[in-house]
């Protein structure tokens, strides 16, 4: 994938100060200089163990958060550093889809709503309706789950439902924070193809941050592998995953069972069960 | 694919097996009067003496209300009907107060959330000794040094002084290991695993996989566990159960099942867990299982399936036994309305 970067991070630190119940003061360097730069269009995958920093770096891209030092560059313009009308349209240009579609919902919110209030957050005035439809169809839900509740709806829906409420905006580029992490294979498997298609349909630059080591190559065209804040490699997804060079990515990528590379366990040698040959 | 049909699956309880449930169905009253849910249906299958039998599905297909139901902790209103053998006695006749000796003697069960198991306010090592003294009813000083042995035989380090710790002080691979060892106190024969390994990273599940697996080995336990990851299930399983919409479709040694499955809903487990290429789409099994209530006559499976007839749509598939496997479609048994007769004595299977 070609063409100028339309998200590029250089040198973002993040450290958290907390204090804990003794009035111990702690520091998490969260970040500890990350660079990475996405094409338009394109798709980077950011992978890491809980604690690496993937979900405070998915803040900082999104603008939730606002880093110590470095920049965030979104289609040329210092993101964290805007103001006024420049920070609204850029964070309209990017979105992020939640962690957790059991949670990110407010089960008191019907759909229309939840997917209203985004609009409205995003481009007061213009017909919020219209654009619920429009996004039902996007996502591939029927028009009634309209006002349908969250926990009317299965896991795999709830998502759809995020994922509309992300894309009513408009944007540019998507961050999906373990988007499809709580959800079953089967299911996870329908929403990587619709993400797939919607890349396609919007051309949306995709930001897929994941401990799934498993789905990387198949989802994203880049990767870059985080540890303890920092990027220890980076590269096409395809070749990083098959064939990794830093220490981290190929324990990472050993750790991962799958059906057709089973972890190698101890199998007791146990007498084969009676009446069941094996 | 040419299959040899060999009849039903044993009714009879194998003396190999450690564990052995027949007919299990559990139910829960549901939104209406007098509506019942059923959560599982008629559920036969067996854990091997030293072996380990993993239990897989979608979420909703009833993977955790098997334990719960084996454990009796289904719930106020729920009915639980079937017969359980443990080490060759039957224990679904027993009372209430004799089955919670049981539980946490002969069986012990290694909870998903460590965080929850533990109480937050004692430190681990109590914990686990507390239980020890229970089980074993030795003094204070010989049940505090069995806790710190069995927090060092689950790999924690330190064990003197890790038992000494409260839960928030550890890590989630470290809590997970308490909760193992916690399990580990009343010295069960088989361990009841649900999802055990689900919330730790990748890299620590398979420390904690491994780990299972080689304490299983040495202490001759079996286990029982339950998992949507087949990656993972594939790891640690000589045996699968396959659970669809709250019955077996699938059932046998876990390298036939899993490398050349029978049932069309083990085939789409498979699929959906293999990445395609990229660019490529992802072989999703499409739709989602039935909500318990909602669940169609005839084969369970039939709104997903592409194999479906019109026979699928209102007959049951039973479970046949085809070769190594025992597996519960229409397809894959010619058809055949009734299970066939059990074979000759001596005859090979397939
Ligand atoms: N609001 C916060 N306050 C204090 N520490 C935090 C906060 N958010 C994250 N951290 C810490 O920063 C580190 C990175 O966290 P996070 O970005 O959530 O990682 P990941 O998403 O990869 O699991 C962790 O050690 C985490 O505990
Ligand atoms: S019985 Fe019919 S619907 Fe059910 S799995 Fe077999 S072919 Fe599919
Ligand atoms: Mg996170």
């Amino acid at each position: 994938m070609t063409g100028p970067p339309i998200l590029r991070a250089q040198g973002v630190h993040k450290t958290f100060r907390s204090r804990d119940r003794s009035g111990r003061r702690h520091e998490t360097a969260a970040l500890r200089g990350v660079d990475l730069e996405v094409p338009l269009g394109g798709s980077l995958a950011v992978v890491g163990e809980s604690g690496s920093g993937k979900s405070t770096l998915a803040r900082i891209l999104v603008g939730l958060d606002a880093p110590d030092s470095g920049t965030v560059h979104l289609d040329g313009v210092d993101f964290p550093a805007s103001t006024g009308a420049t920070r609204r349209a850029l964070q309209r240009q990017i979105q992020m889809i939640f962690q957790d579609p059991y949670r990110s919902l407010n089960p008191r919110m019907s759909v229309r709503s939840a997917l209203r209030f985004a609009h409205h957050a995003e481009q007061p005035g213009a017909d919020a309706d219209e654009a619920c439809r429009t996004m039902m169809q996007l996502v591939r839900l029927p028009e009634s789950y309209l006002d349908r509740r969250p926990h009317s709806l299965s896991g795999g829906e709830r998502q759809r439902v995020n994922i509309a409420r992300a894309l009513i905006a408009r944007p540019n580029v998507v961050v999906a924070d373990e988007a499809v992490s709580a959800l079953d294979r089967s299911v996870q498997a329908d929403i990587l193809n619709l993400l797939a298609d919607l890349r396609r349909e919007l051309r949306l630059t995709l930001v897929y941050i994941t401990h799934d080591v498993h789905t990387v190559s198949a989802v994203c065209e880049d990767v870059l592998v985080l540890h303890q804040g920092l990027v220890v490699e980076r590269g096409r997804a395809a070749t990083v995953m098959a064939d990794p060079t830093a220490d981290y990515t190929r324990a990472l990528v050993a750790a991962a069972p799958t059906v057709d590379r089973p972890l190698v366990t101890v199998r007791p040698t146990s007498p084969p069960v009676a009446g069941v040959p094996s | 694919m040419t299959l040899t049909i060999h009849g039903r699956p044993p009714a009879s309880v194998a003396a190999s097996d450690l564990l052995a449930v027949s007919g299990m169905s559990v139910s829960v009253p549901g939104r209406g009067r007098r509506e019942q849910l059923h959560l599982l249906e008629d559920v036969t299958f067996s854990v091997g003496a030293g072996r380990c039998t993993a239990v897989i599905g979608e979420s909703g297909s009833g993977k955790s209300t098997l334990l719960k139901g084996l454990l009796r902790t289904v719930g106020k209103g729920s009915r639980t009907t079937g017969r359980v053998h443990l080490d060759g006695v039957e224990v679904s006749d027993l009372r209430d107060r004799e089955f919670a000796k049981l539980r946490g003697s002969s069986m012990a069960l290694v909870a998903q959330n460590a965080l929850a198991a533990l109480d937050p306010l004692f430190p681990v090592g109590g914990q686990v000794a507390y239980l020890a003294r229970r089980h074993t009813g030795g003094d204070r000083a010989a049940s505090r040094e069995t806790a710190v042995r069995l927090l060092g035989k689950v790999g924690l380090p330190d064990p003197e002084r890790t038992a000494q710790r409260l839960p928030h002080e550890l890590s989630g691979g470290m809590r997970q290991r308490c909760v193992l060892a916690m399990a580990l106190a009343c010295g069960p024969r088989l361990l009841l695993a649900d999802e055990p390994t689900t919330a730790l990273d990748v890299i620590t599940q398979a420390n904690a996989l491994q780990l299972l697996r080689g304490l299983q080995h040495e202490l001759g336990m079996s286990m029982l566990f339950v998992t949507h990851d087949i990656g993972v299930a594939a790891s640690v399983a000589d045996d699968v159960v396959v659970l669809y919409a709250g019955r077996v479709v699938e059932q046998g040694p876990v390298l036939d099942v899993l490398s050349s499955p029978l049932h069309p809903y083990t085939q789409g487990l498979i699929d959906a867990n293999r990445p395609p290429a990229p660019g490529e789409r992802w072989r999703a099994i499409g739709g989602e299982p039935p909500q318990p209530g909602q669940r169609a006559g005839g084969c369970a499976f039939a709104p997903r399936c592409a194999e479906a007839s019109s026979m699928s749509r209102t007959q049951r598939p039973e479970l046949v036994r085809v070769g190594s496997v025992t597996v519960a479609c229409h397809a894959r048994t010619g058809g055949a309305a009734a299970p066939l007769d059990p074979p000759p004595p001596g005859a090979a299977p397939t």
